[in-house]
């Protein structure tokens, strides 16, 4: 499974939690401009991994987000076309459900991204596709 | 490399700017120089020119021309965070990623109204089309912004409503029938633009929001998409 290298992984989550990039840089006492390309590939990582998942299964994108690493897509399950959402969670890689049955796991690091304010999952859903 | 059957939208940033100021043009023009009529021409160039003609990528950069290919905008696809299809979300609305252009359409409702209670009851019968298609048209157009893409059925009614509104509000001034025959073309262009099948993609950067439209067959959206996700994607 994709997953981003560890140090970028990092600065990616801060800036996906809400941090500015000056305070990345203090905070991990590195440069600004090492945190922008970092931030850069690992957009550009996680656009490419969410493609090759869709492409893999045959999904039509819906959606992408580069910036809270989440993709929406349309797939078969079975005899049914259904929704697909998939996430990249630190540490774990890519993560997904399909339909309405969002994981605890998903829904927390929704939460901590600031994706949604409380865990809920139909709060979650709708944020996604509006 | 040329995106084929894509073009980008006049929702937002300079495109947009000339779309407002035609309508401006158009509007003002009707009211405070109804017989000079060379301001027509200037409103015209003006919206054509706010046309999006086509989107190209060069290198790790989608360029959007506009203004019969003078304008052009580039967006680096460093600056992109996400990209969506906005008629494949089930409750995606074109208002939420196009604000202005539903400002620019209220502000002609609101011009409106306020003309059509303003003016007075004998006057030519085109003065008072006028008024009322713009009433409906803008009125429709807010809704279908405001309805989700799936919906087109509610989109048609909502625009069924405003032009039997419309009608009412006709009646109510002329006190005859002889306006019928323009309900017409008034429907056909309000139905046809709000009955509005192109496919929306959204390109979101931290500056603002890209809109590019298509009403090319699905292969080519499918075609211009992989091409756009080649661009985002790491080398």
């Amino acid at each position: 499974m994709i997953r981003l290298p560890e140090s970028m992984e990092r600065i990616w989550t801060m800036r996906a939690k809400g941090m500015r990039e000056i305070e990345i840089a203090e905070s991990l006492g590195i440069s600004r401009q090492a945190v922008n390309k970092a931030l850069k590939e690992a957009k550009a990582k996680l656009f490419e991994a969410f493609f090759a998942l869709a492409e893999t299964f045959s999904w039509e994108i819906v959606r992408v987000n580069a910036e809270k690493g989440f993709m929406v897509a349309r797939g078969r399950c079975g005899n049914k076309t259904m929704r697909v959402y998939a996430f990249y969670i630190p540490q774990r890689g890519i993560r997904g459900f399909f339909g309405e049955e969002v994981p605890e796991l998903i829904l927390q690091h929704a939460v901590e991204l600031r994706i949604v304010k409380k865990p809920d999952k139909k709060e979650l859903i709708k944020l996604l596709e509006r | 490399m040329k995106l084929e059957g894509i073009r980008p939208s006049s929702f937002s940033g300079p495109p947009l700017v000339m779309f407002t100021l035609s309508l401006l043009i158009l509007l003002a023009g009707v009211d405070l120089f109804p017989t000079y009529h060379s301001y027509f021409w200037v409103a015209w160039i003006l919206l054509f020119a706010s046309w999006g003609i086509s989107a190209e990528v060069s290198g790790k950069t989608l360029v959007l021309k506009y203004a019969f290919g003078f304008l052009k905008i580039r967006i680096s696809s460093e600056e992109i965070e996400e990209i969506l299809i906005l008629n494949r979300l089930e409750k995606g609305v074109l208002l939420r990623y196009a604000p202005k252009i539903g400002a620019v359409y209220a502000g002609s409702l609101i011009y409106a109204l306020y003309r059509y209670f303003t003016l007075p009851e004998g006057l030519l019968l085109g003065q008072y089309l006028w008024i009322v298609g713009l009433i409906v048209l803008s009125s429709s157009m807010i809704l279908s912004m405001i309805i989700p893409f799936r919906k087109t059925s509610y989109k048609m009614f909502g625009a069924v409503i405003a032009l039997l509104i419309g009608s009412v509000l006709l009646w109510f001034k002329t006190w005859t029938l002889e306006w019928i025959p323009w309900l017409i073309p008034i429907s056909m262009v309000t139905l046809l633009a709000v009955h509005d099948s192109s496919d929306y993609i959204v390109l979101k950067t931290r500056k603002g929001k890209y809109l590019l439209t298509s009403n090319a067959p699905k292969d080519k959206v499918e075609n211009a998409l992989k091409t756009i996700m080649e661009v985002l994607s790491d080398d």
